[in-house]
Parts: structure tokens; C-alpha cells; sequence
């Protein structure tokens, strides 16, 4: 290997870095003064934008005249500024803008989203037809979810705003078996906060065919949906107390939390496997029986509590205790009487 | 110009020592070439990451994560030792967070100064009059403070290092996830609810995400909250704010991109807290723990069989208070070094196994080759260089065409972040902003990048020696 040959690969690669610096320097310079520019330009649209939409609120200027008061101004600005309210308001306020968005043919542009062949704008089209309560056809939305978990997670937030609640939870449980957004867990919960029933009739049909992860995350969803239903319809709940993962066994404890006043679901529970379980699952039982808080339930938190080994479970059973009133047990071990002393030094100085 | 043509007429010894420093001078040549092909590979990367995450980020779900019952809690811990100057400033700034189920647990961690004071005559703080019921698994805690008014809890324990302050906020923590942030850090106000996102799109497979750090000298900083971003006017501070742009917006961004992200942010970091329990909790063993913790994390869950996801997001910022002098720099550097390599010795037996991914695969490797051997090579390499010279095998002209292309390649590198910030994140705005980072971008290679190979060296020997010291700086507090 000839020594020259360095010098010469060190030229060549001098000279690649000088164009590589040259182009690179050029053009990050003209890209920040030109966003810079950009940014100044939106910036000073922005209050005037914003002016113009909290006056469209009072009931002064005509919609008709808000629009073509907007229609003056950077589209791009109108267009972020409704989004921000609209997403914020309700009631008559909402109305009022969704009306002047109307004017601006808003709804005509989120359905040209929807035809778009990339799937943000997809996305955003979904977003808009459901600030925008445009009107769309089940066929239309079923043409528009195919394959795409994320469209279908939209297209069931569209569903609940239309007030189909049992077809948005049948989207999001039926249509893909891969587990949910966040999103999506806070539309199913939107759409059976009220009424549970679709998601616990569409979960007993298809439980069985989810991935843990899916069972464990409509668990959750039903753990938040305090409205009382019929007994029969959480049986298939008191079932995943044999399932083989114990986050689940575990959730399907806190599932009912909101269920203890029926005598047929509380019975349905063998506590004394529920506390000679793993620590989660006794953790969960801790919960719900505090949560219950009638008489029998603080026996039962007392009674498994005062035994329990492990410090954090023993610690979330007192706390229980503690939170429903009840009285501190004379029958205490050394471990118990800590963990009593801790929560009530606790609470004297939070 | 070239290497020595005269000097192989000066007898054997002088041909031998010539055939060795050419031979070493193409090593040097191809392990660069190799290292910054790499890197421009990870460059790549980042910006397909951040069109990809800029494309995420233009779908905005129609719902309020914040009024979510699913939105996750958050424990937002600091382990502070000596941090009087900047405690309070930090504590307020996680207090003010946007974030509505957020509890913030602060460990002092037998800090010599007044940082516990002065976070008791700050916010009430209340002494919890009994032991806690549970076994500890760090040094002794002394006592346990918590605000009747506000979800903020401070322990008071014997020192025991940072990962031993970490371990003890994960005890007195009960949220699912756990944000660790550095005492001398302040958290944009919605950054919590950025960096949890990861965990919010994919619930269930998300175990990790990070944040950028961005250098926080030179901002307006009031009432914990940063009011105008700047750079400092401070030499050294501008280098290190270029160096943070560089590894975040492109390091960062690009391995995570690449399902490689070995590193998230001790100053902003937020982990699953039942992954960082089920893993044994951070390491006191070494002096990078955040490193330490997430590639043990990597390693664990593969061997576990578990489906996980790891994400670094660069929107989200802390800003952080970096050393204003080169004594504090020069120790900060080389603990992170010696991390460095603590790290990638406890877990060698990942490296180059497939069963591990691309983390196996590539990041672990990569690291070796390019942050740990690096700077080793690097400093022999201007070593040699010089030896050269002075034995006339070498001349100036030839000196100067490699530092070129050196600077050069390492220019280039620093530049394509800058590119990265002005397309993608913009905190620094002004064009001539961007302008004096670019300046910077070339001007570390230059002294600053041959005195961190000398540091690195120093690490290294540090390493060898044994020493195990934290190597604290100075703080200055917020300004």
C-alpha cells in the first residue's frame, strides 16, 4: 500500500466535506430565516384570528359577517384557532362556532380529507368531521377503517360524538384485535359511562378471542363505568378470576369495585383464593373490599389484612381501613401495628 | 507532502517506526471513516424519526388526555445532594407541571448543605411522625416530609449516591410511572404530558421514554418556569449547547429510530415504575445509572420473552444546568466516560447476539467502537500524529489536511442537527442564533474535541484505578 495514497484519500475526502458544508451551511441558514419569517407571519395573524372567533361568541356580529371577516385573514390561522375551541367549548358556544366553520366550508375540506391517500390527513379529515358533526354513512366508515387500527380508533370517536355508542365500542372491539390507545380506551369509556351495556355484552361475546393485553385494558375501561348493571351481565368477569395471568385476575377484581351492592357478585368472589394469591391480585382484593366499605368488607380487610406478609399489600389494606373509619385493631402483629402507626402519622401531617 | 519519504532513509529503526505509524495512520483512517459512516447513518435515521414523529404529531385525537381517567400518574422524583442553589427553583418548576395526577417526591440525599432546609421553609412540609412500615431498600432514611396542600414529598436519607436517592423515591412512590429529572433541570410546563405520549398511543408495550435536555445557561429562568430561551455568552456553555443539540436531536432521535436508544436522560426520564421494580431497581454499581438502566431493561425483557417498546421523543424539554468551568466539565465528562464503559462491561454478554436485536446487533457494539474506544482512539491518534511530525515523518502541510478533514467530517455532523433543530423543534429561533451554533459546530472540533479525548483518557484511567467518586459540580443556580 503506497504512503501517497493516504494524502490522496484525505484530499478527496477534504473536498467532499467542503461541498457537504458548503450546501448544508447555505441551506440551514435560508431554511431559519425563512421559518423564522413564517413564524413571525402566523404569529402576528394569530390574536387577530383569535379577536375575531371570541367575538363570533356573542350573539352581535352575524355568522355571515364573522366568516368573511375571517375569510381575510391567514387560513392556516383560522383553521388552528377553530380547532383549539371547538375542542374546548360546548353547548351554545360550540354550536356557534361549528356554525361559523360551516360558512367557511369546513366540512367540505374535511371530507375532501377523507379521500386523501395518506393517512394523517385521513386522520385529521375524522378529527374534523367529529368536531364538525358532518354526517357520515356506516358504510362510509367502514369503507374509510379497512385495516388501519388508528383510522378505526377515530372512526369510533366520530361514532360516540354521532351518539352510536354500541357501534363505536363494536369498532374498537370487534374490528381489530391488537390492544388500544389511551384514546381508545377513553372513547369505549365515553360511550358506556353512561350505560355499560354494549361494552360488557360485546366483551362476553368476544373475550375469548383477545390478547391479554386487550382483556386487561376493557377491565380497566369497566372498572370506570360506575353505572349499575345486572349481575348477568359481569358473570363473564367473576370467570377471569381462574385466568392464568394474574394482572388480570387482578383487574377483573377491580372491575367490579362499582358492583359490590349486588349480593350475587359479591358472593361470587372466594376471597379466601383472592388473599392466598400473589401480592397483585391481593392488592386488588384490598381495593375493591375498601372501596365496598360496608361492614363485611372492613371484616374481611381486617381479618386478611392483620395476616398479610408482604409490606406493601398489608400497607394498601390499611389504608383501606383507615379511609373507611375503621377502628384500629387491638389483634396486632408487630408488622400490622407499624404499618398502622405509618398511616396514621401519615394522614396527621398530609 | 506525505508521510516520510525521506525518513525511511535514516536505517532500520527508523523504517520500522515509519511502517508502524503508517500502518497506524491507516487504522486511524478507516476506524474514522467507519465511525462517522455510522454516524451519518444515525443521522439519517433521526430525520426520517422526526418526519415520522412530526407526522404522528399532526393527528391530535379528539379527546382531553388530561381529563383521561386513563392518563397514567406520574411520580416525578429528584435526587438532590448539595443542590441549595437550584432546589427550590426545580421543585416549583415540577410543581407548576400541566399534568393533573402528578405527585413529585423529592430525596435529599444527605446533602452537606441547605437543600433540606430550605425545601422546609419553602413549602410547609410536615415530618410524618413514624417509621415507614416497609423494608428499604437503600441507605437509612432519616425522616419523611410531606406538604398538607400540595402532592409533594420530600426524603430525608443517609447518602448513598444517586441510584441509591432513585431507588429510595421508587419506594415511596405508588404511580405507575416514574420520571426521574436532575436537581438542576427545569421541566417546560407540558412537557410531562409530551413525554408520556409513547406511553399513551401504545399503553400496553410502552415501558420507556425520554425527553431532550436542552442547556438551560443563558435562559430567563423565573419562578421555575423558563421564560425566554438564549444562548449563553459563555464559550465553553455554547460548545456543550451545541453538543446537546448534536446528541439529542440527532443521537438520540436517529438509535432510537434504529430500536438501538441505550441512553434515556437521568435529567428526564420517565420509565414504567412496576418494569423499573421487576428489574431489581438502578444500579449502585455504577456511576451512569440511567445508561446502566436501560440496557439492562433492553436485556431483561428479552430474556423474558416480553413484547416492549422504548421511545426517545425530542418535542419534550428539560433544561439543564450545564458547567460553567472546565474543572466542573472536565470531572462531569469523566464519570459519564467511566459510566460508560461500567455499563458496557456489566453487560458484555449481550454484544453481537442476535437474540437481543438491534440492540445486540448494533447499539452495543456501536457504543464500543464509537463512544467508549473512540476518544481512546482519537487521543492516540493525535498522539501519534504529533510523534510523527517531530520525528520527520510527517509535515505540516499533511498535519493539516487531516486535521481538516477531521473538523470537517465532525462539522458536518453538527450542522445536520442544526438543520434538525430548524426543521423540526425551533427553540433557538433567531437565524442568528442558529448562525452562532453553527460557528460553535465547527469550532469544538478545535481544542475542545482533543480535550475531551484527553478527558476521556482520564476516564479511563480513573476507571482502571478503581476510583469510584461522584465528581460533583458546581452549581450557580438559576438566573
Amino acid at each position: 500500500m503506497s504512503v501517497p495514497a493516504v494524502d490522496t484519500v484525505l484530499w478527496y475526502l477534504l473536498g467532499g466535506v467542503g461541498v457537504a458544508l458548503s450546501v448544508l451551511g447555505t441551506a440551514t441558514l435560508a431554511l431559519s430565516v425563512r421559518m423564522r419569517l413564517h413564524q413571525l407571519e402566523r404569529e402576528g395573524a394569530r390574536p387577530e384570528v383569535r379577536r375575531i372567533v371570541l367575538e363570533a361568541l356573542d350573539s352581535e356580529p352575524s355568522l355571515e359577517a364573522v366568516a368573511e371577516e375571517l375569510e381575510r385573514r391567514d387560513r392556516e390561522a383560522t383553521i388552528e384557532v377553530l380547532e383549539k375551541y371547538l375542542r374546548q367549548l360546548t353547548g351554545g358556544d360550540r354550536e356557534r362556532l361549528r356554525e361559523v366553520a360551516l360558512k367557511l366550508d369546513l366540512d367540505d375540506r374535511a371530507l375532501d380529507l377523507l379521500e386523501s391517500p395518506l393517512l394523517h390527513r385521513r386522520l385529521e379529515g375524522l378529527n374534523w368531521v367529529t368536531l364538525l358533526d358532518v354526517k357520515l354513512q356506516e358504510e362510509e366508515i367502514a369503507e374509510l377503517v379497512g385495516d388501519d387500527a388508528k383510522v378505526a380508533e377515530a372512526a369510533a370517536r366520530y361514532l360516540h360524538q354521532d351518539g352510536r355508542d354500541r357501534k363505536a365500542t363494536e369498532t374498537l372491539l370487534t374490528t381489530h384485535r391488537q390492544p388500544l390507545s389511551t384514546f381508545a380506551m377513553d372513547t369505549l369509556y365515553q360511550a358506556n359511562s353512561g350505560d355499560p351495556t354494549p361494552i360488557l355484552d360485546v366483551s362476553r361475546a368476544s373475550s375469548a378471542e383477545w390478547q391479554t393485553s386487550k382483556t386487561l385494558q376493557v377491565l380497566k375501561v369497566v372498572e370506570h363505568c360506575s353505572a349499575s348493571v345486572p349481575s348477568a351481565r359481569v358473570d363473564w368477569i367473576s370467570d377471569l378470576s381462574s385466568h392464568s395471568s394474574p394482572e388480570v385476575r387482578a383487574a377483573a377484581l377491580r372491575a367490579v369495585r362499582h358492583q359490590g351492592w349486588q349480593t350475587v357478585v359479591r358472593e361470587s368472589i372466594d376471597w379466601s383464593s383472592v388473599f392466598s394469591d400473589v401480592a397483585v391480585v391481593r392488592r386488588a382484593g384490598y381495593r375493591t373490599l375498601g372501596e365496598w366499605g360496608d361492614a363485611a368488607s372492613l371484616r374481611l380487610l381486617s381479618e386478611y389484612g392483620s395476616q398479610e406478609t408482604d409490606d406493601r399489600c398489608r400497607l394498601t389494606a390499611v389504608q383501606a381501613l383507615h379511609e373507611n373509619g375503621a377502628p384500629r385493631s387491638h389483634a396486632e402483629n408487630e408488622g400490622y401495628a407499624r404499618t398502622w402507626d405509618w398511616v396514621e402519622a401519615l394522614s396527621r401531617a398530609g | 507532502m506525505g508521510l516520510g519519504g525521506g525518513a525511511l532513509e535514516g536505517g532500520m529503526m527508523y523504517g520500522q517506526l515509519s511502517s508502524v505509524l503508517v500502518a497506524f495512520s491507516w487504522f486511524v483512517l478507516v476506524y474514522f471513516a467507519a465511525v462517522n459512516s455510522t454516524y451519518l447513518v444515525v443521522h439519517a435515521a433521526s430525520f426520517a424519526g422526526i418526519a415520522r414523529e412530526r407526522t404522528e404529531n399532526q393527528w391530535n385525537p379528539v379527546y382531553s388526555p388530561d381529563s383521561s381517567p386513563f392518563l397514567p400518574s406520574v411520580a416525578v422524583t429528584v435526587p438532590a445532594y448539595d443542590e441549595q442553589e437550584v432546589i427550590v427553583d426545580n421543585v416549583q418548576s415540577l410543581l407548576n407541571l400541566e399534568y393533573p395526577n402528578h405527585e413529585v417526591v423529592v430525596v435529599n440525599d444527605g446533602s452537606t448543605d441547605e437543600t433540606l432546609e430550605r425545601l422546609l421553609d419553602e413549602y410547609d412540609l410536615e415530618r410524618v411522625e413514624s417509621p415507614p412500615p416497609f423494608e428499604l431498600s437503600c441507605e437509612r432514611v432519616r425522616d419523611v416530609y410531606v406538604s398538607p396542600y400540595l402532592d409533594l414529598t420530600v426524603v430525608d436519607k443517609e447518602n448513598g449516591g444517586k441510584s441509591d436517592a432513585l431507588n429510595a423515591a421508587l419506594e415511596f412512590s405508588d404511580s405507575e410511572l416514574f420520571c426521574s429529572v436532575d436537581a438542576d433541570s427545569v421541566i417546560e410546563r407540558a412537557a410531562l404530558l409530551e413525554v408520556v405520549k409513547p406511553f399513551l398511543r401504545d399503553p400496553e408495550r410502552t415501558v420507556a421514554s425520554g425527553g431532550s435536555v436542552r442547556v438551560a445557561n443563558g435562559c430567563e429562568i423565573d419562578d421555575g418556569e423558563v421564560e425566554s430561551v438564549a444562548l449563553s455568552p459563555l464559550p465553553l456553555v455554547r460548545m456543550q449547547t451545541m453538543e446537546y443539540v448534536r446528541a439529542f436531536l440527532a443521537g438520540r432521535v436517529g438509535l432510537s429510530g434504529l430500536n438501538s436508544l441505550l441512553i434515556i436522560s437521568g435529567a428526564f426520564g420517565i420509565f414504567r415504575a412496576d418494569v423499573l421494580r421487576d428489574v431489581g431497581g438502578y444500579s449502585t454499581e455504577t456511576v451512569t445509572e440511567d445508561m446502566e438502566m436501560v440496557v439492562r431493561i433492553h436485556t431483561t425483557l428479552v430474556d423474558r420473552d416480553r413484547d416492549y417498546r422504548m421511545k426517545f421523543i425530542p418535542q419534550p424539554v428539560v433544561w439543564t444546568q450545564v458547567p460553567e468551568d472546565v474543572a466542573s466539565l472536565s470531572n462531569q465528562r469523566r464519570r459519564w466516560y467511566r459510566g460508560l464503559l461500567e455499563t458496557l462491561t456489566m453487560h458484555r454478554h449481550a454484544f453481537g447476539r442476535p437474540r437481543y436485536g438491534a440492540v445486540g446487533v448494533f447499539a452495543l457494539p456501536f457504543f464500543f467502537v464509537a463512544e467508549a474506544l473512540g476518544p481512546l482512539v482519537e487521543g492516540l491518534g493525535y498522539v501519534s500524529v504529533a510523534a510523527a511530525f517531530l520525528l520527520g515523518f510527517v509535515d505540516v502541510g499533511f498535519m493539516l489536511l487531516f486535521l481538516g478533514v477531521a473538523v470537517g467530517v465532525g462539522a458536518v455532523l453538527s450542522w445536520l442537527s442544526v438543520l434538525a433543530e430548524v426543521v423540526g423543534f425551533r427553540r433557538y429561533q433567531s437565524p442568528w442564533e442558529i448562525a452562532t451554533l453553527m460557528v460553535y459546530g465547527l469550532l469544538e472540533n478545535v481544542v475542545y474535541r482533543q480535550w475531551k479525548a484527553y478527558v476521556a483518557w482520564r476516564g479511563f484511567v480513573d476507571l482502571l484505578r478503581g476510583g469510584s467518586g461522584w465528581l460533583n459540580a458546581e452549581r450557580v443556580g438559576f438566573r
